[in-house]
């Protein structure tokens, strides 16, 4: 942790924190709805955040080991590279409910000839 | 004899599809008609019905090969002999029916003959994005078959019942054209080839491009994908 972190940053990362704890706590509990993949995502994020909060320097790492110069263009790769997967799984998704309503369709006019 | 059934994937055809049928029973009235109506939302169904009793119904649109699929599961259920000849056709009038006999004669003649296809004659009439379409299709079917078909996407053509029993269709799109012939050169089935007439009506021109650039493109990202 840095030692002249600053008090806004400081709070984000307590927030982070505790939104990690609240979702654990759903999830043990069982809450309706909340599955392990709702509680995977929500950690994630907010570990994220937490982590960028307490250590401002490591998007700078990051983005040194990965070979950019800026923070920005790493922000700019990581949401191209975000609304991509999206993409894709979304296509992905569409492709699967329509091979299904094909299926059925088919099933009906064949039911009924 | 062996069985003639000819096979119509029709959508919104009505204005196109009574002469196609009237045709074909006049020609041929011991032919089994199968049309499957995809999710058609004028009456095409209906003026089907009074040519054919094997009408069928999609209640949505889902492309040729879907239809066609349907057309063949339903076949399947008639316990046709391996010998019947299936002819695909389409339902706006760009194929002759006339013309059916002659790919039936050479089914008949060959026994070893599992398929014809009918191949277009480029005409003065030909739109100059059908040419292009064509040569889009053609080079899209020869890298996902490893074979050269002259006038791949031509949708007129002959099938032995016995070689089309066995075949599975996926997708929706107009991919049908070029699954046929893949399995044609992975079975190294033996096929020939037959000029048709390439009609254009006022009607056909009328209608979006089923096999344009754009089409023939579209074909290649499904088989891609």
């Amino acid at each position: 942790m840095s030692s002249s972190l600053n008090p806004i940053l400081f709070l984000v990362g307590i927030l982070g924190l505790a939104v990690v704890l609240n979702a654990v706590r759903m999830f043990i509990r069982r809450s309706p709805g909340y599955t392990l993949l709702k509680l995977l995502g929500h950690v994630i994020v907010a570990l994220t955040i937490s982590l960028c909060a307490f250590y401002p320097q490591i998007a700078k790492d990051v983005t040194r080991i990965l070979g950019f110069g800026e923070n920005l263009n790493t922000l700019i790769f990581v949401g191209f590279i975000t609304l991509f997967l999206t993409q894709y799984a979304q296509a992905k998704t569409i492709e699967k409910l329509d091979k299904k309503i094909t299926e059925i369709a088919q099933k009906v006019a064949l039911h009924r000839s | 004899m062996s069985t003639l059934v000819t096979m119509i994937a029709a959508y919104n055809e009505a204005p196109a599809i009574a002469q196609v049928l009237a045709s074909i029973r006049q020609l041929y009235p011991e032919a089994i008609i199968v049309v499957v109506d995809d999710g058609s939302t004028d009456n095409t169904a209906e003026v089907c019905r009074c040519y054919s009793s094997h009408v069928l119904s999609h209640p949505v649109n889902c492309g040729k090969t879907a239809s066609l699929m349907t057309g063949i599961t339903y076949l399947q259920r008639q316990e046709l002999s391996d010998d019947a000849t299936v002819v695909f056709l389409d339902a706006d009038g760009q194929h002759d029916p006339r013309e059916i006999q002659r790919f039936a004669t050479l089914l008949r003649q060959d026994r070893r003959l599992e398929v014809v296809l009918g191949v277009r004659s480029l005409s003065r009439q030909t739109p100059l994005v059908n040419r292009w379409g064509r040569l889009v299709g053609d080079l899209v079917t020869s890298l996902y078959t490893g074979d050269w078909y002259s006038d791949s996407q031509c949708g007129f053509r002959a099938v032995r019942w016995g070689f089309l029993k066995h075949l599975s269709l996926v997708g929706s799109s107009y991919a049908v054209e070029t699954q046929l012939l893949y399995e044609l050169s992975r079975r190294n089935s033996h096929f020939t080839t037959l000029k048709v007439s390439d009609i254009y009506t006022s009607y056909s021109r009328s209608k979006a491009h089923k096999q344009g650039l754009l089409q023939g493109l579209r074909t290649l990202v499904s088989f891609i994908h």
